[in-house]
């Protein structure tokens, strides 16, 4: 029984993944292409070379993206920011309301890069990579 | 909630009152408080010696009380201050259990980060010393798979802050990141029977080194110690130079080389200006799904300090929400036999030659209690149950050698060295 609500569960997940839209990661028009890896390590602290502009913690677009980006889960990845942000290494990104101010927020600044639905990207940021 | 933050921040930065004005000049600084803590009960099998959680502290599992919530239970909070895009400060406050018993909050740090460049930055103040892979967040216990960092290792250098300066170099090369430290200051701790640990100069140099789920690291680090208020050694060092004077009185060449060995005892085993160096190394690799870790240390000391090597394994597996993970941990102290004073020209005058005797049996004593020799098995289970909180579930097993009392404290007369101890552990970990 248990197993059965298990696999429900799990088909509903995939189900919900695969009616997502695609993620883009979108930054200044200024900055060149990135890496997935140089994407991880932005997202995860590792890199201090752009300022990481973050959506919200329940935003379905958010487990999404680290999953694809990091390979981690959000437990994961709150416990990867624990760790940096405790060691006075840095600080856990700003956490947006919505892909429009992500996306007003990194057009506004040459540093910043950012996740949206690949359908929200206008003129005002530029595609860095693609996460299918 | 946001303004009682705010004033609460702005309180315990107000030693920086000055730069905080001349930032306002330019924009409000912007402060930001988090906070960790753990609360896990944890139980002993061995009933005449404490388990701790660090060796700071008094009493633990065990003998003080089957269940004990001391060891690894703590609290910690830390505001962090952005006032430009140059200066920024944090300070730590940690309430843990500590040497006289109570969880008094200790400033773990307090220091100022001017970034001169990108890449380089200078700090000032309390700073964590950065002696392990995870010893800047050693005390966050939802930031580590772990109920607590395996102690064979993580005892080894227990000194967690150092006050002074540290410079930080950050460098990228394709998808290497590369950081360079160097600190340098004084650092102390205060240990349980009125003693304060103090090393001056405590210095370092460590590289890590991070690519895809790699990290690399490796430190080096050099201490000054000074052991204050230890007064247990007493009767050995007065022992050792009234014998050394009772020996000049004999005018015989062994009497007076014996006389003159006493006092270099007393020399090489001196508390003060002990000259400590320890390398560690390290190694995570974390793709996600799963995790391996290991660190070695290796310690050379001096005086009662004996050298030591020390490594842990450790490795999990991430199935969704539950991690299960095991570890072996190992540290192992070369404790030297001292040979003491030359008894055998000594027999023309017994009292003396039985003095010596004693005195030689008490350096080795000492020298054994001063240093562990254990190692430890252990399995875990980490479940992140809900956000921002996780459970875990811990048993070791450790194993004791039979010249030591391991990594143990508050030994009590019925302690046999030599034994196994089960070790079981429940934690709940969160962070806010």
């Amino acid at each position: 029984m248990k197993t059965k609500h298990f696999l429900i569960a799990a088909g509903l997940a995939c189900a919900a993944l695969a009616s997502h839209a695609d993620i883009v990661v979108i930054a200044n028009p200024a900055v060149g292409p990135l890496t997935k890896d140089q994407v991880a390590d932005l997202f995860l602290g590792k890199s201090q070379a752009l300022t990481p502009i973050d959506q919200l913690e329940g935003a379905p677009i958010y487990a999404d993206f680290y999953k694809r980006a990091t390979g981690r889960d959000a437990a994961q990845v709150k416990s990867t920011w624990s760790r940096v942000v405790f060691s006075g290494k840095g600080q856990a990104p700003k956490q947006l309301p919505d892909s429009a101010a992500v996306k007003k927020a990194v057009a506004a600044d040459p540093k910043a890069v950012g996740y949206i639905e690949k359908s929200a990207v206008d003129a005002t940021v530029k595609t860095v990579l693609g996460l299918d | 909630m946001k303004t009682s933050y705010t004033a609460i921040a702005a309180a315990m930065v107000g030693g920086w009152g000055l730069l905080c004005g001349a930032a306002q000049a330019q924009s409000m600084p912007e402060f930001k408080f988090s906070g960790f803590g753990t609360v896990a009960a944890v139980h002993s099998s061995e009933k005449n010696a404490d388990f701790v959680g660090t060796v700071f502290q008094p009493n633990g599992a065990g003998y003080t009380s089957a269940w004990s919530l001391a060891p690894d239970s703590k609290l910690g909070g830390q505001v962090g201050a952005v006032f430009n895009d140059k200066f920024s400060a944090v300070v730590q406050v940690v309430s843990q259990h500590q040497y006289d018993n109570s969880f008094t909050p200790m400033v773990e740090w307090a220091n100022l980060k001017y970034q001169v460049t990108p890449e380089f930055s200078l700090r000032l103040g309390r700073i964590a010393l950065p002696s392990y892979l995870l010893s800047e967040s050693r005390f966050v216990g939802y930031a580590s798979p772990w109920v607590r960092p395996p102690d064979e290792v993580y005892s080894v250098l227990p000194i967690t802050s150092n006050d002074g300066v540290d410079a930080t170099y950050r460098s990228q090369i394709g998808g290497v990141n590369n950081t360079l430290q160097a600190y340098y200051g004084k650092s102390s701790a205060r240990v349980p029977g009125s003693t304060t640990a103090k090393s001056n100069p405590s210095w370092g140099l460590n590289d890590s080194v991070e690519f895809g789920s790699f990290t690399l690291r490796a430190g080096y680090s050099s201490m000054k110690l000074d052991l204050d208020g230890v007064t247990s050694l007493d009767p050995i060092f007065n022992g050792l130079k009234g014998l050394s004077a009772g020996l000049a009185s004999v005018p015989m060449p062994a009497f007076q080389t014996a006389s003159a060995e006493a006092l270099a005892l007393v020399e090489k085993y001196k508390l003060n200006g002990m000259a400590l160096s320890a390398i560690a190394l390290g190694v995570n690799y974390d793709p996600g799904t799963w995790f391996v870790m290991s660190e070695l240390v290796a310690l050379k000391g001096d005086g009662f300090l004996a050298n030591s090597r020390s490594w842990y394994l450790s490795s999990g597996y991430r199935f969704g929400n539950f991690t299960p993970y095991a570890t072996y941990s190992s540290t192992k102290a070369d404790v030297p036999v001292e040979p003491g004073i030359s008894t055998a020209g000594l027999a023309a005058v017994p009292p003396l030659a039985a003095g010596a005797a004693g005195l030689n049996a008490g350096l080795n004593t000492t020298l054994g209690s001063f240093n562990s020799t254990q190692s430890s098995f252990s399995l875990g289970l980490r479940w992140d149950f809900m956000k921002n909180m996780a459970l875990k579930t811990q048993y070791d097993r450790l194993s004791i050698s039979e010249d030591s009392h391991g990594r143990l404290r508050n030994t009590q007369p019925g302690f046999q060295p030599g034994g196994k101890v089960d070790v079981v552990s429940v934690a709940l970990d969160f962070v806010f």
